[in-house]
């Protein structure tokens, strides 16, 4: 099968899920092929769960002091912060044949291409369900879901490095006397590509991998290519109506 | 007198809830349910919220509904139980004491 990839370098947080909801809406519709996406963040941002509250989990004032936007996704699970990391999305009708109805099912099938990017890399790693990838017991990729007009989206990151204190002054912590010891928590607990190899990686060097990763592993052929006036139009339409929109964000 | 009340419950084997309830001589006003957890569909969740509202704040009551909306044939749910949410809001009541 034909793929469509996408490779739309570093963008702000709003551009990039504008741009990711934009996708499924025409896969939805069936204008656009099924696609993958591997991006980048520029600023820095924290992106919520579709489910979290917004000023209970984000320093909003930090946020601000440090250069990062914020936002609330499509999709459902946990707070994320995103800088030094690629970022995937893959828009495909839930009928094709590689998508399992089960949606747990579905998870592994697509993180089974992240597994076999890291590998291109050198690095071994394995799926732990719900969501989450680990190397040597620690976490190097977390992915999210969801299911619109029989269409799946699915994102989620592969840390090239990490900055827990930085994420966590970002972060609202249930008490700052417990911060630091959650800060060592977290660092014994997720680790990233240049921690694993030991090695500053390149952004371009793990996208590449990352577009083998998904042909080998879903046995697809990528085929670099554009978005479409169209597509662009509606993502400007979500950045403006949905994504830079207060109501979205603070709504829980 | 509306009294508030919010707590946090971590699911067994699940992810974290977050619920806030207010309430007025025993009745449901509004409550909110928030947390890292996946609902598919997702817009659903405001539809719990809102059965909830208006509703005595028992639960017996709080455990039906729950319970009814978990049950839809459409719903998929990751990281939350019925149960969870049924004993987090009724933990919402005690912390309103």
């Amino acid at each position: 099968m034909r793929c469509r990839l996408l490779l739309t370098g570093h963008n702000d947080g709003f551009t990039n899920m504008g741009i990711d909801e934009s996708i499924m809406i025409h896969v939805g519709q069936g204008i656009s092929p099924p696609t993958i996406r591997l991006y980048g963040w520029l600023p820095p941002a924290v992106s919520i769960g579709y489910f979290q509250g917004l000023e209970e989990e984000v320093d909003l004032d930090m946020c601000k002091n440090l250069e990062t936007d914020y936002l609330r996704r499509i999709t459902g699970g946990g707070a994320v912060f995103h800088e030094k990391e690629v970022t995937y999305s893959i828009s495909i009708p839930e009928a094709d044949r590689l998508i399992p109805d089960n949606v747990l099912e579905s998870y592994k099938v697509i993180c089974g291409g992240i597994i076999e990017g890291l590998k291109e890399l050198g690095i071994s790693s394995k799926f732990v369900p719900l969501n989450d990838i680990i190397v040597e017991g620690k976490k190097i990729s977390g992915s999210a879901q969801t299911r619109r007009n029989r269409t799946v989206l699915q994102h989620g990151t592969v840390l090239i490095d990490t900055d827990v204190a930085k994420m966590f002054s970002l972060l609202i912590v249930p008490s700052e006397k417990l911060k630091d010891k959650l800060i060592s928590d977290v660092k014994e607990r997720v680790t990233s590509i240049n921690s694993v190899l030991r090695r500053e990686v390149a952004f371009e060097d793990v996208v590449f991998a990352l577009a083998k990763g998904f042909e080998r592993s879903l046995d697809i052929e990528l085929e670099e290519g554009k978005l479409t006036s169209n597509e662009m139009k509606l993502a400007q339409e979500l950045i403006r109506d949905r994504y830079k929109n207060p109501e979205w964000n603070h709504r829980r | 007198m509306v009294k508030v009340g919010n707590c946090t419950y971590k699911v067994p084997n699940g992810k974290l809830l977050k619920v806030t309830v207010e309430s007025e001589n025993d009745k449901i006003e509004k409550v909110l349910i928030r947390g890292d957890f996946f609902i598919h569909p997702e817009e659903s969740l405001d539809d719990l919220e809102l059965a909830l509202s208006g509703m005595e704040y028992f639960r017996k009551n709080v455990a039906d509904t729950v319970g009814e909306f978990f049950s839809r044939s459409d719903l998929i749910a990751f990281g939350i139980t019925p149960r969870a949410v049924v004993d987090a809001v009724m933990m919402c009541k005690e912390a309103q004491k």
